[in-house]
């Protein structure tokens, strides 16, 4: 993966969020890292709505998306992200606790690049995060224009 | 038969004398025909007597010429012709010249001179002019006889002059030839000849002299016939023809005149033969118009037919009786408009009549009506005989008996059928007298009451069928009978024979003589001991299930489909609806609608009888939810009927709507519990090993001697890793301690106790004011709240939601404007409402739903909390029929409604 492509990670617990970021840096991933607390700061990141930090255009972009968040949930995030012409093409993966079959399948109808269950037991987890590593590492990214 | 009174003026122009001369015609023909055959035998003889005349004639012409000729010429002509000194041209020429001459004189053809040598013939002389034109007739003479057999008539004895007749292309000719000898014994010929071209048409003109005397013959002829016809045979012409005429009808016609004494004595005779036979026609005539007007005007047909049974007269009765106009029937036969069925008997009475010679009556056939129906006609008839005595045909009468013979029929039928019912009634028939004597006694009586008709009859009814019991009542009832009280009814139990009593229904009506008297009664019996049974066995068993319906908990109902008249309702439908009900109409009683109820379902049942309708409904009258199967049943005089079963699942709707809540409210624990609860312990176990991989780092270093400049670097680097991991694993046991109380505090709500009674919302809310008063002064906030509708609630609960809202309204005020609370309140139908507006952050109208959702908290890091309040709200609500929604715009204010039921009528 290009190394301009920045890594948005939307994650309510901030322990989480350390944690992927921890293993996705062991795994040699040394992108940019934004984290986002709530659906509605990666939606207003991403569609440039409220004042704040918000993307420029040209860039390319991986979405690390947690499903339960206050305000506006991942799959929410996701369904608006995959109805824009233009942000529907940044390759979304969906990071969460829940490994409930309906939520997986909703996620994959709405059009997630992939689904990875948080485990709880830590081994698994970092193995978790490796195989999300090598996946962004292979991973071809578009750039993302437009100003929505 | 009656033209003679139509026509005297045609009679009189047929007595024109003129017409008398075609009488004798005939004789003039034969006149005629003789004339004619006169003449053309006169012709006829004249033509042969002018042929031969002309023969003769020609003959004796030609004759002189040769025998002038020859004498002329000299026996030695030819040798002067031939020899040494012989003729000069001049003097040859001259004897030619008197040959043309000599023939154009006698009207000859030619004049030659032949002498005949031994081996040749040859001409020494001839007519001239012909020789030098070989296309002339006189070349082709020449030619014609120029084979020397020509002359062979000729060699004959001399002197003798022979004749021969010849045809040419000119017609007949004639020819002498006459032979000579020379003194040198040479035979020399003269010959002449003749063409008697002309014989046909004097052969012509000797006709048409014929025909001229034939005519000139016959006028004179013809003149001198014709008058001696007209004085003698023309006046018996004229009689004949007025015969004739007579003969005909015309008696008119007269007679002719004459002088003859014949002619006259005749005519006498006739004139008065004439006046008598008219006479005659007169009286005739007379009788035939009272016969005609008798057959004219009689209702009864007339007819008369042939030998063969072809109608030759029918009168005008025919038209009325048969609708035929009378002229179509002459010429047609009888058998066409008899019955087939009738055609034998018919042809035996004809033959009848012809056998017996006379008059025979009362045959009945039918005939078809011009318009389809049979009608039946009696006839009688004679026959008709010609002047041998042979018959010839029948003159009939016929008359329409068709009304007699259907009252006849009409009558035995009405019997037959009497009988029939007699003997075939499932009612027994039993005719008594004035002293209750049986006097018949029918089949079904004999089945019925076990006595046969010959032990019943002549018995007193009441010693036989009567039991002790009924008798008063049945003597009440003969009494007025024998008053003339009718029509009669009772029902009564009778004995039969083997002792069984049994219950009959009598219908009785009386039987009067030709005075009015009372003869007798008639008395019709039914036994119903059977049907009185079974419909006291069915009543029972109606009364039995109605009892059943009645001990049902349930409501249950039976209308009238077509009237919506309620027919039944059991107790516990009764309970539920005002009064006594019954008779009303369903729509009224049930629904409390002036109109047939829009779902009705009778239109439904009645078609897809007697399949049941099962459906939901809620009833508003009552407020009540029902399972509601409607069928279509029999009722007890048999119309179809609506029966139905109303189910109240009112409760059962509320358990299922309670349930469903309950089901959400556990997946959504269960979802908490999958996410919520795992979040913290991917936190405890992953900062632990962060942990660990920290202490085997430092663990290392010690086991491998590191230097305490090496240690102490790692240990600083590793420190506030250390730190902050035990203070995430800290923190996430914290929060899910929280977790777990949190759903322990749902769990207890959702388990307390209710007590559900009308709450006075006004005096809970004081109180609950009251008890917020430190936070919202120490906040600021100006609370009011308006007049409440009372409800119906418990009210530890319906504190706590309030108590929850409230908290949110402060918890969430906009820290820019000063924050108001408004408590406002309104009694919507069965409903009362409450609003709890505040003026702060307002929500995002997508995140409206989500703020009820367990543990879901909008803003985390900025307020303190636990994410349960509205989803306790919502919980509590969900278990006292209550709801809860918001509206909200951000950066305006939210406004929480909650709806519970109301109290009716009263305020507390």
């Amino acid at each position: 993966m290009n190394q301009e492509v920045i890594i948005l990670i939307a994650e309510d617990d901030e322990g989480h969020a350390e944690l992927i970021r921890k293993n996705l840096h062991r795994a040699g991933i040394a992108n940019k890292i934004l984290p986002f607390r709530d659906g509605q700061e990666v939606v207003d990141f991403l569609f440039r709505r409220a004042p704040g930090p918000q993307r420029t255009s040209g860039e390319a972009y991986v979405l690390l998306l947690d499903i339960r968040m206050p305000k506006l949930d991942g799959t929410e995030v996701l369904a608006q992200i995959k109805a824009d012409p233009e942000l529907r093409k940044i390759p979304v993966v969906m990071i969460t606790t829940t490994d409930d079959p309906r939520e997986v399948e909703r996620c994959h109808a709405l059009g997630c690049s992939s689904y990875l269950t948080k485990p709880v037991e830590y081994d698994a987890f970092v193995n978790a995060i490796r195989q999300l590593g090598l996946f962004l590492a292979v991973v071809q990214v578009p750039k993302i224009n437009g100003n929505t | 038969m009656n033209h003679n009174e139509t026509k005297p003026a045609a009679v009189r122009d047929n007595a024109d004398p003129i017409r008398y001369r075609t009488v004798n015609a005939a004789l003039m023909r034969i006149v005629t025909v003789i004339c004619l055959v006169c003449a053309l035998g006169i012709s006829l003889v004249f033509v042969f007597y002018s042929r031969s005349m002309i023969l003769e004639n020609a003959d004796d012409r030609m004759l002189s010429a040769v025998e002038f000729a020859s004498e002329w010429l000299g026996n030695d002509f030819h040798d002067r012709i031939l020899g040494q000194d012989s003729l000069s041209r001049e003097q040859y020429a001259r004897i030619l010249d008197r040959h043309d001459s000599l023939c154009r004189r006698l009207g000859l053809q030619y004049i030659w001179s032949v002498l005949v040598l031994e081996d040749r013939i040859v001409f020494t002389s001839a007519t001239r002019a012909d020789v030098n034109n070989p296309a002339s007739a006189h070349a082709s003479f020449f030619e014609t006889h120029h084979d020397p057999h020509a002359f062979d008539p000729a060699m004959g004895p001399p002197d003798i002059p022979v004749y021969s007749s010849f045809h040419n292309e000119w017609g007949e000719g004639r020819m002498v030839l006459l032979p000579r000898l020379d003194a040198r014994r040479r035979r020399y010929i003269t010959g002449a000849s003749i063409q008697i071209g002309t014989l046909s048409s004097m052969v012509m003109n000797g006709v048409w002299l014929a025909l001229l005397s034939g005519a000139a013959l016959f006028v004179p002829v013809w003149l001198i016939v014709r008058r001696l016809t007209r004085r003698t045979t023309g006046v018996f012409s004229l009689i004949t023809a007025a015969v004739g005429q007579m003969r005909e009808g015309n008696l008119d016609v007269p007679l002719p005149a004459s002088d003859l004494a014949e002619a006259r004595q005749i005519c006498e005779t006739l004139d008065r033969l004439r006046r008598e036979l008219q006479q005659r026609i007169g009286e005739l005539r007379h009788s035939e118009s009272k016969y005609r007007s008798l057959v004219e005007n009689t209702s009864d047909i007339i007819y008369s037919l042939t030998a063969e049974g072809i109608y030759s007269f029918v009168s005008p009765a025919w038209t009325r009786l048969l609708g035929h106009p009378t002229a179509e029937i002459p010429g047609r036969s009888f058998s066409e408009f008899v019955h087939p069925d009738d055609l034998p008997r018919c042809d035996a009475f004809w033959q009848k009549v012809r056998d017996k010679g006379e008059r025979q009556e009362g045959v009945e056939y039918r005939v078809r009506h011009h318009n389809g129906p049979w009608r039946w006609h009696t006839s009688s008839a004679g026959p008709v005989r010609d002047a041998d005595g042979a018959v010839t045909g029948f003159d009939g009468i016929a008359r329409d008996i068709t009304e007699g013979v259907q009252r006849g029929e009409a009558l035995r039928i009405s019997e037959e059928w009497y009988r029939a019912i007699y003997d075939t009634s499932p009612l027994a028939m039993v005719v008594w007298d004035r002293d209750c004597v049986v006097r018949n006694w029918n089949r079904q009586a004999e089945r019925i009451f076990g006595w046969t008709r010959e032990e019943a009859i002549g018995r007193n009814f009441v010693e036989f069928l009567l039991p002790e019991s009924a008798r008063a009542t049945v003597s009440e009832v003969v009494d007025s009978l024998l008053q003339r009280r009718i029509p009669s009814q009772s029902t009564n139990e009778n004995l039969t024979r083997s002792g069984d009593r049994i219950l009959c229904q009598w219908n009785n009506s009386i039987q009067q003589d030709s005075q009015g008297r009372i003869t007798g009664v008639v008395s019709l019996a039914l036994d119903i001991t059977e049907r009185k049974r079974m419909e006291e066995a069915v009543q029972a068993e109606r009364d039995q299930l109605l009892q059943v319906f009645h001990s049902i908990d349930e409501a249950i109902y039976i209308a009238d489909p077509r009237t919506h008249e309620l027919l039944y309702v059991n107790r516990f439908a009764a309970d539920l609806l005002p009064g006594d009900c019954i008779g009303l109409k369903c729509y009224q009683a049930l629904q409390g609608l002036d109109a047939p109820c829009s779902f009705c379902t009778n239109e439904m049942i009645l078609r897809q009888k007697p399949e049941p309708h099962r459906w939901e409904f809620y009833n508003a009258n009552l407020g009540r939810h029902y399972s509601i199967t409607d069928r279509i049943i029999r009722w007890s005089d048999g119309r179809d009927v609506r029966f139905e079963l109303a189910i109240d699942i009112t409760a059962i709707r509320q358990s299922q709507k309670n349930l469903a809540a309950k089901n959400k409210e556990l997946e959504q624990l269960v979802y908490v519990a999958s996410h919520d609860l795992r979040s913290p312990l991917v936190n405890v176990d992953g900062f632990s090993r962060e942990l660990e991989f920290s202490l085997a780092e430092i663990g290392g270093l010690l086991e491998g001697g590191s230097d305490r400049a090496q240690l102490e670097k790692v240990l600083k680097a590793e420190f506030p890793d250390m730190t902050r991991s035990l203070e995430r694993i800290r923190a996430s046991t914290r929060q899910m301690d929280n977790l777990l109380k949190g759903l322990l505090k749902l769990s207890r709500s959702g388990r307390a106790a209710l007590r559900i009674e009308p709450l006075d919302m006004n005096e809970l809310l004081r109180q609950l004011a009251a008890s917020f008063a430190f936070r919202i002064e120490k906040a600021g906030v100006a609370l009011t709240v308006g007049e409440l509708p009372p409800c119906r609630g418990d009210a530890v609960q319906v504190t706590q939601i309030f108590s929850n809202l409230i908290d949110n309204a402060i918890k969430y005020l906009d820290r820019g404007r000063p924050g108001r609370i408004g408590i406002l309140g309104a009694a919507e139908g069965d409903r009362a409402l409450y609003r709890v507006e505040d003026n702060g952050i307002g929500i995002a109208g997508n995140h409206c739903e989500n703020i009820f959702e367990l543990f879901h908290r909008l803003h985390p890091g900025e307020t303190d909390g636990e994410g349960l309040g509205l989803t306790i709200a919502r919980q509590i609500l969900g278990r006292m029929e209550g709801e809860i929604a918001v509206e909200s715009k951000p950066g305006q204010g939210s406004t929480f409604i909650v709806s519970l039921p109301g109290v009716k009528g009263k305020k507390l």
